[in-house]
């Protein structure tokens, strides 16, 4: 069950006060953030390359909440169909990261 | 056009948010029912737009540049206003967003244009004697108020919710002077407020498939409610909620 579970140690001061990490921590908390908008489904499940839509959980409100996350904390728009043609967490990722 | 109840000539008329949607389009068919209009956006090009749509039959209309989330901008408008015969408020914001996003913040930014500034602008009106006896006042609420909501929607609808309430309020207040003051409530028109693209034009088409009528409304439509409610025909009508909705509350 834990097999794709992978332990990352991200100090949390230097994700928050540090502008120029590194890019793998960066992907890592926006994956954090994304897992943030499900209630039931486990932390664990969320990799950059997920398919979200196939999350059973996965829900217009929480097309929403994703919209909503990266608008409080990017400070970057994306629209529903940034998310529409989106496949995995990396292809949203990278759009939000082109516009930060 | 002697004797028609519906007409608007001789009246002057104030309509908020006029730069484009419903705001736009009650401007521009108030203006060709014969009254004279001042319009306030805040986008000053798309505001000359519709004021070089309006019918110039009647006489002469009037536009005013100001962001109503200013209450300084509220002010000076204020003062420049000739007194008036009725007030459509359609400036407004939609911002889907769900409750767990609900901070300070994006409620007074929502609730600072689409209630605040009515409210603002009524009170400072009312204050300064610049609305006349039997005027009327409406304000442009919406389905989602007091009768539906959508996923993300909880802080537009209780924008407009608040609106319903302040009218009823205010109806009474003003009842003495003859001052009638009403809501519209419109399902979901074909503007621009959606083109932020959070909800995906598919999503939209989809949904204009859920009114019995078969699509979303035009502006023009709500514009001629307007007029209706801003016309001697509705002189009985106080604190009511007009549904203009292709049938979509009656599912």
């Amino acid at each position: 069950m834990y097999s794709q579970k992978r332990i990352i140690i991200i100090p949390e001061n230097t994700l928050l006060n540090c502008c120029n990490f590194t890019l793998p921590m960066e992907a890592d908390q926006f994956v954090k953030h994304f897992a943030d908008q499900f209630d039931e489904t486990d932390a664990s499940e969320f990799r950059l390359d997920t398919i979200f839509r196939n999350i059973e959980e996965w829900s217009s409100i929480i097309a929403l909440s994703i919209i909503a996350m990266v608008d409080e904390e990017y400070g970057v728009s994306i629209k529903g169909d940034d998310v529409r043609t989106s496949n995995t967490i990396q292809d949203l990722y990278e759009i939000v990261k082109s516009r930060l | 056009m002697k004797n028609n109840p519906f007409s608007l000539e001789g009246k002057t008329i104030l309509v908020t948010g006029a730069s484009s949607g419903i705001g736009r389009a009650t401007a521009i068919e108030s203006s060709k029912m014969g009254a004279k209009v001042i319009i306030t956006g805040r986008d000053e090009t798309r505001l000359s737009e519709t004021y070089s749509s309006l019918n110039t039959k009647h006489g002469d209309h009037l536009k005013i540049n100001a962001d109503l989330r200013n209450t300084g901008d509220i002010s000076e408008l204020v003062d420049k206003l000739p007194a008036l015969n009725g007030i459509v408020h359609c400036a407004g914001i939609v911002k889907p967003l769900p409750i767990k996003f609900a901070t300070k913040e994006q409620i007074d930014y929502i609730f600072g244009i689409n209630f605040n500034a009515s409210v603002i602008v009524s009170q400072q009106l009312i204050k300064n004697k610049k609305i006349l006896k039997n005027a009327s006042i409406v304000f442009m609420s919406s389905i989602s108020s007091s009768f539906v909501s959508y996923g993300g929607g909880a802080l537009y609808t209780a924008t407009k919710a608040a609106l319903n309430g302040l009218a009823k309020g205010m109806a009474i207040d003003l009842a003495a002077q003859g001052i009638r003051v009403n809501c519209i409530c419109p399902g979901m028109i074909e503007t621009n407020i959606m083109n932020e693209g959070i909800i995906t034009n598919d999503q939209l088409n989809e949904d204009a498939k859920k009114y019995p009528l078969g699509r979303y409304g035009k502006p023009e439509e709500v514009a001629y409610a307007a007029i209706y409610l801003l016309s001697d025909a509705s002189q009985w009508i106080t604190g009511s909620n007009l549904l203009i909705d292709g049938g979509f509350t009656l599912l």
